[in-house]
């Protein structure tokens, strides 16, 4: 999930740091420091999803949590996402410090998409909530996934089959990611609705 | 909600018992006689199964290229003895690198055997020449196996610098710590102007 150091070309490298920072810039302007707090902690919970690993085929994946956080923060996933990849490759050597611009966009960005595409529902019918939350924790991951065989588009030879087995071996992330997301909805709805607004 | 997250993680290890606590991408060559074995592994000690790794030279000039095994072994006959970089590429973005410098590959005597030189009627000078050829003969017979005995060792130093690799609970610990610093540094900016309103209205 993380790519590593001297993956990628010196252009994909540099549009990842320009995307990544308009992103971060933009989540910093959006975000409100009375909830700095709820960033920090869902920036932490990233921080240590990503060593939870789930085996499949040739490859290993991890979870991601970035639905959760971008339900949650909105833009302000990126800074949180940033933060935490960065410690990830310090402390952990997980992604490369030339990756980091790449690697936050690719977790970053399906976050912020899912978050318009599904935060009207959260506070919905339950069973609507309940679907919503699902897809938003999968499909969060699956726009890894795509972001990730995209960026490898021009170091690996044959992209499609790369890209096909990025997103076949992301498949039961995408589900767990999609259970753990609609039980912190449904949890949050209980105990503190407010969150969700 | 963190106590619920905590919770669903413990159930989901429970059900799902490839999970395992592993990630980066490691890779460790060493050298087995003619042969430059290498081993590579996602840290938490899964093999990296079909990963492809490449040989360079110390110009940059890929030597040559291979797939690793089952048990994420690959190993081929030393090209030349120089410095080399030798690249796992496990796919999907993952990759690593191991530098085998240009003095782990110590010469091997040439076998010059002496032929012995006959004095059939000089029985001392027969027995000297012997302990000659016994000597070159010990020589090849230590080292085959110090080869040999070498190892598991090299397997034991590749094991334990990977379980190294690994993060532990303090790096976690840090990472966290980081991250309540930072929200600290937030909110002290944050509220750093408004303390400043309060006590200019105080006085």
């Amino acid at each position: 999930m993380h790519i590593s150091e001297g993956v990628l070309s010196a252009p994909v490298i540099f549009t990842g740091v320009a995307l990544t920072f308009g992103g971060t810039a933009i989540g910093l302007k959006k975000l409100d420091y009375e909830r700095i707090s709820q960033v920090g902690i869902l920036s932490s919970a990233f921080f240590i999803a990503s060593l939870i690993h789930v085996n499949v085929g040739v490859s290993s994946t991890h979870l991601i949590l970035n639905g959760v956080l971008g339900l949650l923060l909105g833009w302000a996933a990126f800074p949180a996402i940033l933060v935490a990849l960065t410690l990830q490759s310090i402390f952990f050597q997980y992604g490369g410090m030339t990756a980091l611009g790449m690697n936050t966009f690719n977790m970053a960005f399906p976050a912020v998409i899912c978050f318009y595409l599904f935060k009207p529902f959260i506070m919905q019918k339950h069973s609507i909530s309940m679907a919503a939350s699902f897809a938003c924790g999968f499909f969060a991951v699956l726009g890894v996934a795509v972001l990730l065989g995209i960026s490898l588009i021009f170091t690996e030879e044959n992209f499609w089959e790369v890209s096909s087995l990025i997103i076949f071996a992301h498949i039961p992330v995408m589900i767990i990611e999609g259970i753990i997301t609609a039980f912190c909805v449904s949890f949050l709805r209980k105990v503190s609705p407010e969150m969700l607004l | 909600m963190f106590q619920k997250r905590t919770w669903v993680f413990i159930i989901l290890i429970q059900l799902f018992p490839t999970l395992v606590i592993a990630h980066r991408v490691t890779i460790f060559a060493w050298i087995e006689g003619d042969l430059i074995k290498t081993q590579s592994k996602f840290s938490g000690g899964k093999r990296v199964n079909k990963g492809v790794v490449r040989v360079y030279d110390k110009q940059g000039q890929k030597l040559l290229q291979g797939q690793t095994n089952k048990h994420g072994e690959f190993s081929f006959k030393i090209p030349k003895k120089s410095e080399m970089k030798i690249v796992i590429d496990a796919g999907m973005g993952h990759q690593a690198q191991w530098i085998l410098s240009e003095d782990t590959f110590v010469d091997h005597p040439t076998d010059t055997n002496p032929t012995p030189t006959s004095h059939p009627d000089h029985s001392e000078i027969q027995v000297e020449n012997d302990l000659e050829i016994n000597m070159t003969e010990l020589e090849k017979i230590i080292e085959q196996t110090m080869d040999r005995k070498m190892i598991p060792f090299t397997r034991q130093l590749n094991q334990f610098l990977t379980s190294q690799e690994s993060p532990s609970f303090s790096d976690i610990l840090a990472g966290i710590g980081y991250i309540l610093g930072l929200v600290g540094l937030g909110t002290y900016i944050h509220y750093r102007n408004k303390l400043n309103d309060i006590k200019e209205k105080t006085t």
